[in-house]
């Protein structure tokens, strides 16, 4: 068996438990590889497991829930998976995930994307954490965050940035905690419409004709076969990783006509990162959902109210707060008004 | 090209239109509403075909979503079908949908509408909630005037219990799926009646095999012209029951704390427009709820779980909600059990 240990900055410890983890599982999590973890967080075991559902109620005919308990099969195109979850409010949480061969095969997508990444952010959530679905850089002990939804440019932002020198903290999601922003650096997913001129720099040329491979591939499918190529922010920008920075601005990106930048009030800010965040949780909005139907006074059933509170106070109140609205095409023009209006003010 | 009118209890009218005329079932859906007059000043209008999206001014969100003020359009996909709709009047006043796509396979060819139908329904409970009604996700029967209430999610046995009720303890039916709750009283909202009349003559419990589905078409297909289903009046609900099923062997009846039930009521809607990877439409649109809200923070689609729980506790009001579990397999013991713990209240 395989064990492999993850600590994200000591505050969410996990371990993966398996014959064999996929390599884009493995580069999935590689910046939170860690020699040995103590009283992990969660624990995932990949592979086949008979589910413990006596004494479940079952609704849907799929999901089966008691206490601390959750177990359903599930599946999204070609992949399929079945998920049991034990000690789901409990501090050592077993998570067992049995896939069928393209789910083990695109590790990255079903058990990464799918069940992993929520499960840290499950955990981070319930010790007061907010990981929030934005991109972050800073300079000078200054942080500037861009909450945003997909395709409204946050991995742009944050790579034209980093290019003139910024530290980058994330460009999918990132930690913010009690006015701090915390990085969060998993790979980033690059597909034909986010392939930034400062990333092909980086690349290889049998990665870009990879990517080329990939774009006809889906174009050829009619979009139903989507397979990102992943690059590892660390490698990119070595020297500008750091771990936390004082949060100064947050500028919420908006996909417009033209570039117009606005003040923000703080209720509007946190309610489109709230509602950005349950639009992130892929599978697991329904999860919470069936659970909630059996035990709606559960800490599972209030994990958004939590998430929102946390929003709240993590945010900050001495923060600077903008709206802004990129064009559809973020060139470096784009780019060098956002600059202006993050380095000048607006 | 067709049109067919509803008007459902007077609180609502709707209009489907479709470019194109085959269509076995455009009927089916909705028969228990009418269908035969034309209705003027409708409230709901489902246009079923080919469209131009008006998504010019939009915000342009997650590679999909076209959202404006009281507006959204998107071309999405779930399990094994693509739908493109545009919903304008989204948030307040007159909704008009415009809707493509269908469902595959044969189920697609003679039903080519039915896609489109189905997601009324979150249309219609977020329309009826503004106005103090509240479509509930449950079955009903009503007996001496006292309607009882059966919600519960997907393959509880709701619908095998309202056909024992009705057939062995001449109980009413009033509906199988979803049901409108009122503050003074319950009114029903059947559909896919001639499905469930089918059920109740022919089969012992709702689980369906082959020649059942084969068999329930050709009824349907026989009954499809015939809309006097009556529907009964307004009835005074008298009990909630939330039913689910267990790993276990035994029935057990219990009273739950009022606002428990209710939130349990709340998450058994909610849980209606979600799936865990994208299959119908109508399992979308908790998704389209939340795109819309991004770019309206402060709006009244945003608000409707908080309407629908105070909706919901004001019209509730009085009326014990109870939590029934039930073996995994249905029999005649279960039934007997429910039958006599309704009888006693």
């Amino acid at each position: 068996m395989i064990e492999k240990n993850y600590n994200v900055h000591d505050i969410v410890r996990f371990k993966v438990i398996a014959n064999r983890i996929s390599s884009r599982m493995d580069i999935e999590y590689r910046n939170f590889e860690s020699s040995v973890v103590d009283e992990p967080d969660f624990t995932v075991y990949l592979g086949d497991f008979t589910p413990l559902n006596e004494g479940c109620t079952i609704l849907d005919k799929t999901y089966y829930i008691k206490e601390d308990y959750f177990y359903c099969k599930d599946s999204y195109k070609l992949g399929k998976w079945q998920i049991e979850i034990s000690g789901f409010e409990e501090k050592n949480t077993i998570v067992r995930i049995s896939t069928n061969f393209i789910g083990e095969v695109f590790a990255d997508m079903f058990i990464c994307a799918f069940i992993v990444d929520f499960l840290i952010r499950f955990k981070m959530e319930e010790k007061g954490y907010s990981v929030v679905h934005a991109s972050a850089v800073s300079k000078g002990g200054r942080a500037y965050l861009f909450p945003s939804h997909s395709g409204a440019g946050k991995t742009t932002t944050a790579l034209y940035f980093a290019e003139i020198g910024y530290d980058l903290f994330g460009d999918d999601f990132v930690i913010i905690h009690e006015g701090n922003i915390i990085n969060y650096l998993t790979p980033l997913n690059i597909f034909a419409y986010n392939l930034n001129p400062i990333l092909l720099d980086h690349m290889g040329l049998n990665i870009r004709y990879l990517l080329k491979l990939k774009n006809m591939i889906y174009k050829m499918s009619f979009g139903y076969v989507k397979i990102f190529t992943k690059v590892n922010p660390k490698e990119v920008f070595p020297n500008q990783v750091k771990s936390k920075s004082k949060l100064n601005s947050v500028y919420l990106l908006a996909q417009k006509d033209a570039f117009d930048v606005e003040k923000i009030n703080k209720v509007c800010i946190i309610n489109n990162m709230f509602i950005n965040q349950m639009m992130e949780s892929g599978p697991f909005l329904k999860y919470l959902l069936e659970y909630a139907y059996v035990f709606p006074e559960s800490c599972v059933a209030k994990y958004w109210d939590k998430c929102k509170a946390n929003l709240e106070r993590n945010l900050g109140d001495n923060v600077n707060l903008y709206s802004v609205d990129v064009p559809k095409i973020y060139d470096k023009e784009t780019f060098n008004k956002m600059r202006r209006i993050t380095e000048c003010g607006i | 090209m067709w049109n067919i009118d509803y008007n459902v209890h007077d609180l609502l009218k709707i209009r489907i239109a479709r470019n194109g005329q085959f269509d076995l079932g455009r009927k089916l859906k909705y028969i228990s509403f009418g269908g035969n007059e034309d209705l003027e000043n409708t409230d709901i209008v489902l246009n079923i075909g080919k469209f131009s999206p008006t998504n010019n001014n939009c915000d342009f969100i997650s590679h999909k979503y076209y959202v404006k003020e009281n507006y959204i359009y998107c071309k999405d996909k779930g399990r094994n079908t693509r739908w493109e709709v545009e919903i304008i009047g989204f948030e307040e006043g007159k909704t008009t949908i415009n809707f493509s796509g269908k469902d595959s396979g044969l189920k697609g060819i003679l039903f080519p509408t039915f896609l489109a139908q189905e997601f009324l329904i979150p249309i219609i409970e977020y329309k009826l909630a503004q106005n103090n009604h509240f479509l509930v996700h449950a079955g009903e029967v009503s007996k001496d005037s006292n309607a009882y209430v059966f919600a519960g999610r997907p393959g509880a046995y709701k619908t095998t219990l309202i056909m024992d009720l009705i057939r062995k303890a001449n109980f009413t039916y009033l509906g199988d799926e979803r049901i409108i709750i009122s503050k003074d009283n319950i009114l029903s909202f059947p559909r896919m009646f001639f499905f469930f009349e089918y059920m109740l003559n022919n089969m012992s419990t709702e689980e369906c095999s082959f020649f059942d589905k084969v068999n329930s078409l050709k009824y349907n297909l026989r009954k499809r012209n015939e809309i006097s289903v009556p529907l009964v009046d307004p009835s005074k609900l008298k009990a909630l029951f939330l039913i689910s099923r267990l790993c276990g062997n035994d029935v057990n009846i219990t009273e739950l704390p009022f606002k428990k039930g209710i939130e349990k009521l709340i998450v058994n809607n909610k849980a209606e427009f979600v799936s865990s990877t994208p299959i119908t439409p109508i399992d979308q649109f908790y998704k389209y709820m939340m795109v819309y809200s991004l770019i309206f923070p402060d709006n009244k689609i945003a608000n409707h779980w908080d309407n629908l729980y105070d909706g919901l506790i004001n019209v509730l009001e009085n009326v014990p909600i109870y939590e029934i579990q039930m073996p995994y397999e249905y029999d005649p013991g279960i039934f007997n059990a429910i039958l006599k713990f309704i009888d006693s209240r």
